[in-house]
């Protein structure tokens, strides 16, 4: 299923990189709804970026997890920078890592909205999430009260076992250099949240993105 | 949360799952763990099990004890709930109203000083599987809480991923199922799923293996 080794060639394998059709959407945003994960379709970026702002009221407390979708979107700067939000990300980055590790996990750990994307979706309505520390994990797997995510239709997959390889393929060579130019170091696949149901009505919403967005 | 009217799980699990794993097993998944960050501690039974829990955990500590049948099983739920030795989590959540007061509840779950609980399988590489119905252990145990320690049966040792899927489905989920039927009238459900193949922080989590049954 999902192999770890050190000297894996970084090279993604740009089959995860085709987008879904609008058949495999439909199905995939319907399986997400049985599973009580609410599912918004958008047709591009433009329109995903007006759906998740009806979804987060103004002064709400956000946490956002990195994401190359919410950057591209615009979604990061709106959030932590416009002012209109109690936006936690530049509250932690403004921290001492060594002195406020307690002040940092306390604020991360339960946010009232967590926002971000994903690394893949199956057709039957499972979700995907890696993580080097985790820190996205806790708000999603139950930390936070609200969760957005946006993902582009690149990342629907068949099934658990195509998510593992999507993720191992595709998502860790990207992040891998992706982190390796912003912070010259290298990324882990260190943690991984498989989510197939959320019971909490109206918990998640997901905006499916017709357009290749993110990794 | 839906109540359901059958008390009675129709699932039936499949007891390969509780045989305990050899000396040879239990050697390399330490080996396995103490290389992924995670520190592991072997011990004989659930009293010692207990006796190394209550060491890792300063008096006065902020402490979550999960609801899990290890736990119960070698009696330190009650210790860190009942003893007043604690900050503990647990009873503080049980006192406030899950309808009117479920975002207090959500935040004192989701990031105590320390965790302690069990996961549903570790690997023979050193990874391990913890599968929720709503996800509530699974909040703390990948970020929240800033120590987890974890108290695992050694019949929870598993090949690989594969395996460790199927001993959550065939195994745990089925107890699981009839455990929650029993006391809420509810069923239960693989929610969520966490899959920690390595720790980033060093001393955060700690195995204690258990060469006994343990739990489910």
């Amino acid at each position: 299923m999902l192999s770890m080794e050190k000297d894996s060639v970084l090279t993604p394998n740009e089959e995860f990189a085709i987008p879904a059709n609008d058949e495999q959407i439909e199905r995939t945003a319907k399986a997400l709804e049985a599973n009580g994960i609410h599912t918004l379709i958008a047709e591009n970026g433009e329109e995903a970026k007006r759906l998740f702002f009806g979804l987060i009221p103004e002064g709400a407390e956000v946490f956002l997890g990195a994401s190359v979708t919410l950057e591209k979107l615009g979604i990061k700067d709106e959030i932590d920078k416009s002012g209109k939000y109690d936006a936690l990300r530049p509250r932690i980055f403004a921290m001492n890592r060594e002195t406020q590790g307690r002040e940092i996990r306390k604020l991360g750990g339960a946010p009232d909205y967590a926002a971000g994307s994903v690394h893949a979706v199956t057709e039957d309505g499972h979700v995907l999430i890696a993580s080097k520390t985790g820190s996205q994990l806790g708000p999603y797997a139950s930390g936070a009260g609200q969760i957005v995510w946006v993902v582009g239709a690149q990342k629907l997959v068949k099934n658990i076992d195509e998510g593992f390889r999507r993720i191992q393929e595709y998502c860790y060579p990207l992040e891998d250099a992706h982190m390796h130019e912003l912070y010259n170091m290298s990324t882990e696949l260190n943690k991984i949240l498989i989510v197939n149901r959320e019971f909490r009505p109206n918990r998640i919403t997901m905006i499916i993105v017709k357009e290749v967005i993110g990794f | 949360m839906l109540i359901q009217t059958n008390t009675v799980s129709e699932l039936v699990p499949n007891r390969e799952f509780a045989r305990p794993a050899t000396g040879k097993q239990i050697e390399s998944v330490v080996e396995a763990l103490e290389a992924n960050n995670i520190h592991v501690i072997v011990v004989e039974n659930g009293e010692e099990a207990k006796a190394q829990v209550l060491k890792l955990v300063p008096q006065g500590a902020e402490v979550y004890a999960n609801v899990s049948a290890t736990l119960e099983a070698i009696g330190i739920k009650d210790e860190i709930d009942k003893s007043g030795h604690y900050d503990a989590v647990h009873p503080k959540v049980l006192s406030l109203d899950r309808m009117t007061q479920a975002d207090d509840i959500r935040i004192l779950r989701s990031r105590p000083t320390y965790i302690i609980g069990s996961v549903h399988a570790i690997t023979e590489d050193g990874r391990m599987l913890t599968a929720s119905n709503g996800g509530s252990q699974l909040a703390p145990y990948s970020y929240g809480a800033k120590k987890v320690i974890l108290v695992v049966g050694t019949q929870k040792i598993v090949k690989d991923l594969n395996e460790g899927f199927r001993r959550i489905e065939e195994y745990s989920y089925p107890l699981e199922d009839a455990r929650l039927r029993t006391t809420l009238g509810a069923p239960s459900a693989i929610g969520k799923v966490l899959v920690v193949n390595h720790e980033i922080l060093p001393g955060r989590t700690t195995v204690i293996l258990v060469k006994e049954e343990l739990g489910y």
